[in-house]
């Protein structure tokens, strides 16, 4: 059956994936029993935009392109990550991911694909193709919902695809109609966390195996569990520590591991605002629609390098003269820039520059479009790094002051905050974020670089809590040295594996996964690593009240 | 400038872009920037370079005629009645290409690196030139190497009833210096009043329309010229960048595009990596005085690179006069000699779609070119080689990485 043939067959076969969609409620009703859960409701966590596309890629090949638009996803505590469990699929959605689905699906059973991804045709001892589509479902929908279809499931699939084929009178149209609906259904959009009785304790109950092996591969990897992980959910080895430690062990050794901890950090500094960040074209010229997206880029590698790939001190990231650069960059830093591509670079000695906040992603990203912002930068060092919650202006607050940036008697932004700051009840917030962020104003809207504004000198001294420092390396070491910023890293990794807000119950746990990231001198391997084999991050989820560290009294304490 | 250690608006119009090849042949944006601890190297991109047009509307008594103006008034009367309206140029243009012949054939080879000329074998050209009916020897590599074009810009010589209508520059003020140190009646003035001024290229073709339309620096200082490979500009062996007798000024073409900003200028602070073309570097003694700079005279070329055209302009014994502001910009001249095989080159690669946009003959203007050459006689014809002129350019900071560095500034982590 020609390509094109199979599109029209499965955009009429539409009608059938609805159909169907009774049955993938079904099987995802149904989809504990093999594993003989606890009676409690699967918890969910939605796949987000990027862990679909790796999925698929890892699934299918990544020349199987993925079209169309995802449900928005929700940051939560300052993550997205642990937004994914307080999202749900609404109808629009719904459509969107059929539609991109059966974009996938078309491509899969196309003529390009369909004998090294399906495998199998009808023949002489297959004449309808029941066994093909049995075997095709089962090897892929063990990939798909990350566990082994039952033989009710596989039934189903099966009988599906050649009611679908019968009626478009074409195999490969039937096997897209099912695969479709697979790719449209909870199990695969969203991560289930299956309880079963915990063997380790009588009485409580843990995650299955299935269930770890996809926590700990969208933790580590950013993906969906492979061969090998699956392997050792199948055979029981995850659901002891030697095998988790094992597996652990494997996945943060492979070099995937460098796009988890990418993952990581780009929900973590929110990252994702610099793809649509836009400037002032005339105020900042050099930064270019490219800029944004380059300068995201050159946080994260810089972090991989450091972190991931050299096993560095995480508190070093606020203090280190390296930075991954390349030619779309140099210039808004100012450096002459020989590579064609990216590589790591040592800013020289008497740059202003030190450290992540010296970044164009985070000076940019904290700014508003045609002028800095210490307060914007200031709120996000406290609300990113430091977990802190800063509260959101009045809304009859009067900025004229601040942003008249032309103002002959006010000419630098210190100056114009001071004014602004008469105000008693905007100085309670302001006096949080701004002695931090006007540490920063030595970089303008674009992260660029000036000495002084309006031709005045910029002061960049400043202070957090009682560490004064004078410029921006001075900050930079007070943040090295804080330990609340190193309590934010553990807490909010915590949050970002379990995919939800820390519980009241879990600060223990938060605080030894802090004690044991100090021991290892502030690792995020070890960090990870101690997450991706702490039985808590497998236990069943409570429903304890949720209180995070950010409502915590002791936050504001240190500044 | 410290070590730094490595490891491991509107785009212009076509035609407005085009208007360069014939602005040349007849004729930033950048805020004050912050200087870091270490001085700001004294390397620049040229921008905007381009013979400038003094603005006299009192200098021509008409504008010179376009081809498609000579070949109207050569049809029959009836005929030009049908083709007379300007809403009819276009089919005007294709009645003249259909009956003078001109051609314009694919090659099937792509343009080369960085809008570069593509590398078409001689013979692959002459199997083209039977298989279009192209005159033996005739048509040029052109729009990059992508085209065999024959048309009235390739190769005038054979279309010399268009070499007409070509009207005098005769205002009395022009960009330029005193090249020969003679002030002469026929020199120019300069726009301030200074006497002796030559460029003859100017009073050669300065009644073009791409001259008088796009060559005032009013227009030009706008339009980024030679996008493709911008000329780099370094001034070295500084000691005070306002005031030092002995400078050396190193002219290089780029082989990197120039970087634009998201306000459509050229981008300050770019690495652009030096062509290793030694055609394409020169070097020469000057000096620096109160931001001035000067140099003796020199040889050099400077490329010509965008869009459809990769072309050079040589100018023999070229002084460049140009204030700089470290950091900031740099602006002025290059006043010399240039060849009129260099100009005529880029007419050639302009084709008849150049002169169409631009509203010129080639045969005309290249037959004025040669008749005001004023400079370096053919020691066999006598016959003048080259003709005074200016160039004015515009030019922003730039980092310059020299083929074989590593990086710009210090060693290699």
């Amino acid at each position: 059956m020609k390509d094109r043939t199979i599109s029209k067959a499965v955009r009429i076969g539409s009608a059938v994936t609805a159909l169907c969609a009774a049955g993938a409620i079904l099987l995802a009703g149904t989809a504990g029993r093999a594993d003989q859960p606890d009676k409690n409701m699967p918890k969910l966590r939605r796949l987000t935009e990027a862990q679909y596309r790796a999925t698929i890629a890892d699934i299918f090949g990544p020349d199987i392109k993925i079209s169309g638009r995802f449900e928005p996803d929700l940051r939560v505590g300052g993550l997205l990550a642990a937004g994914t469990s307080a999202v749900s699929l609404t109808p629009s959605g719904a459509e969107q991911y059929e539609q991109i689905a059966r974009g996938i699906a078309e491509q899969v059973v196309d003529n390009a694909h369909r004998d090294r991804l399906v495998g199998c045709q009808p023949g002489p001892a297959d004449p309808n193709g029941a066994a093909c589509a049995g075997s095709f479902f089962q090897k892929v929908g063990l990939r798909l919902y990350r566990r082994p279809l039952t033989p009710a499931e596989t039934r189903l699939a099966v009988a599906q695809t050649l009611a679908s084929a019968r009626t478009l009178n074409d195999f490969h149209a039937g096997v897209a109609v099912m695969l479709t609906t697979m790719l449209s259904d909870l199990p695969f959009l969203f991560q289930m966390d299956r309880v079963v009785a915990d063997p380790a304790h009588h009485s409580a109950q843990t995650l299955d195996a299935w269930s770890r092996a996809s926590k700990l591969s969208y933790f580590l990897w950013n993906s969906t569990p492979d061969e090998e992980l699956l392997n050792a959910a199948r055979d029981g080895s995850l659901m002891t520590q030697a095998g988790l430690a094992q597996q652990v062990g494997r996945l943060m050794a492979s070099p995937r591991f460098e796009t988890g901890v990418t993952a990581f950090f780009d929900d973590f500094l929110q990252l994702e605002g610099m793809m649509s960040l836009s400037k002032d074209s005339l105020i900042y010229p050099a930064f270019r629609s490219s800029a944004g997206p380059a300068a995201r880029e050159q946080t994260l590698r810089t972090i991989v390098t450091l972190l991931a790939r050299e096993d560095g001190d995480y508190r070093d990231l606020f203090t280190t003269r390296r930075v991954a650069m390349n030619r779309q960059l140099s210039p808004l830093y100012r450096i002459p820039y020989a590579p064609r591509d990216w590589s790591m670079i040592t800013l020289p000695d008497n740059d202003p520059r030190v450290g992540l906040l010296t970044q164009i992603s985070f000076l940019s990203l904290h700014s508003h479009e045609g002028r800095s912002s210490p307060t914007l930068r200031g709120k996000a060092l406290r609300e990113v790094l430091m977990c802190e919650h800063i509260p959101t202006p009045p809304a009859n607050v009067n900025f004229t002051i601040v942003q008249d940036t032309s103002n002959p008697n006010l000419r630098t932004t210190r100056e114009r905050l001071k004014a602004h700051l008469d105000d008693e009840e905007c100085a309670s917030c302001h006096k949080l974020t701004d002695p931090m962020g006007l540490t920063l104003d030595s970089f303008d809207g674009a992260g660029q670089f000036r000495a002084s504004e309006n031709g005045m000198a910029i002061d960049t001294s400043g202070s957090l809590g009682n560490v004064s420092f004078p410029d921006a390396a001075g900050l930079g070491k007070a943040l090295h040295d804080s330990p609340q910023v190193t309590q934010c890293l553990a807490q909010s990794a915590w949050r970002y594996a379990v995919g939800r807000e820390a519980l009241a119950s879990e600060e223990p746990v938060t605080a030894a996964l802090h004690n044991g990231f100090a021991q290892s001198g502030f690792r995020i391997r070890a960090l990870f690593r101690q997450i991706a084999t702490d039985p808590h991050f497998f236990a069943a989820t409570s429903r304890a009240p949720i209180r995070t560290m950010a409502a915590r009294p002791s936050a504001r304490k240190s500044s | 400038m410290n070590a730094i250690r490595r490891e491991g608006g509107r785009r212009p119009h076509t035609s407005r872009r085009l208007a360069f090849i014939s602005v040349l042949a007849t004729g930033a944006g950048l805020t004050a920037s912050p200087s870091l601890a270490a001085p700001a190297p004294l390397s620049f991109a040229l921008t905007n370079i381009y013979v400038p047009s003094y603005e006299d509307d009192k200098a021509c008594r008409a504008l010179s005629l376009s081809s498609s103006d000579i070949f109207l008034q050569g049809l029959p009367p009836a005929e030009r009645v049908k083709y007379e309206a300007p809403e009819k140029i276009q089919a005007l243009q294709r009645l003249m290409g259909d009956r003078l012949g001109f051609k314009m054939v694919p090659t099937g080879h792509a343009s080369g690196a960085n809008g570069s000329m593509a590398a078409v074998p001689e013979a692959e050209i002459e199997a083209l030139r039977q298989k279009y009916n192209i005159p033996k020897g005739k048509g040029i590599l052109s729009f990059l190497g992508t085209r065999l074009a024959y048309d009235s810009c390739t190769n005038p010589e054979d279309f010399p009833f268009l070499a007409t209508g070509n009207e005098p520059y005769m205002g009395k003020v022009a960009y330029g210096i005193d090249l020969d140190g003679r002030k002469g009646k026929g020199d120019f003035l300069g726009p301030n009043g200074e006497r002796g001024v030559d460029n003859e290229l100017i009073r050669a073709t300065g009644c073009n329309f791409a001259t008088r339309d796009y060559g005032t620096p009013k227009v030009a200082d706008e339009v980024i010229t030679s996008i493709g490979s911008p000329t780099l500009v370094e001034i070295t062996d500084v000691d005070d960048p306002l005031n030092d007798e002995d400078v050396t000024v190193h002219v290089y073409a780029s082989a990197s595009p120039l970087e634009v900003s998201g306000s459509g200028k050229g981008l300050g602070w770019a690495s652009l990596d030096v062509d290793p073309d030694p055609r394409f570097q020169t070097q020469v003694k000057g000096r620096i005085s109160n931001g001035e700079l000067s140099t003796e005279p020199f040889d050099l070329r400077v490329r010509l690179r965008e869009q459809i055209v990769d072309s050079y302009r040589e100018v023999r014994q070229a002084r460049i006069r140009a204030t700089i502001k470290p950091g900031e910009s740099i602006e002025g001249g290059i006043y010399g000699y240039h060849t009129l095989a260099s100009i005529e080159e880029g007419y050639h690669q302009s084709t008849q779609v150049g002169a169409n946009l631009t509203r010129m003959s080639c045969p005309a203007l290249i037959k004025s070119i040669r008749s005001h050459a004023d400079a370096f006689p053919d020691p066999k014809s006598g016959r003048n080689t080259a003709i005074s002129s200016a160039l004015r350019f515009r030019g922003i900071p730039a980092f310059l990485i020299k083929p074989g560095q590593k990086v710009a500034q210090g060693p290699q982590q």
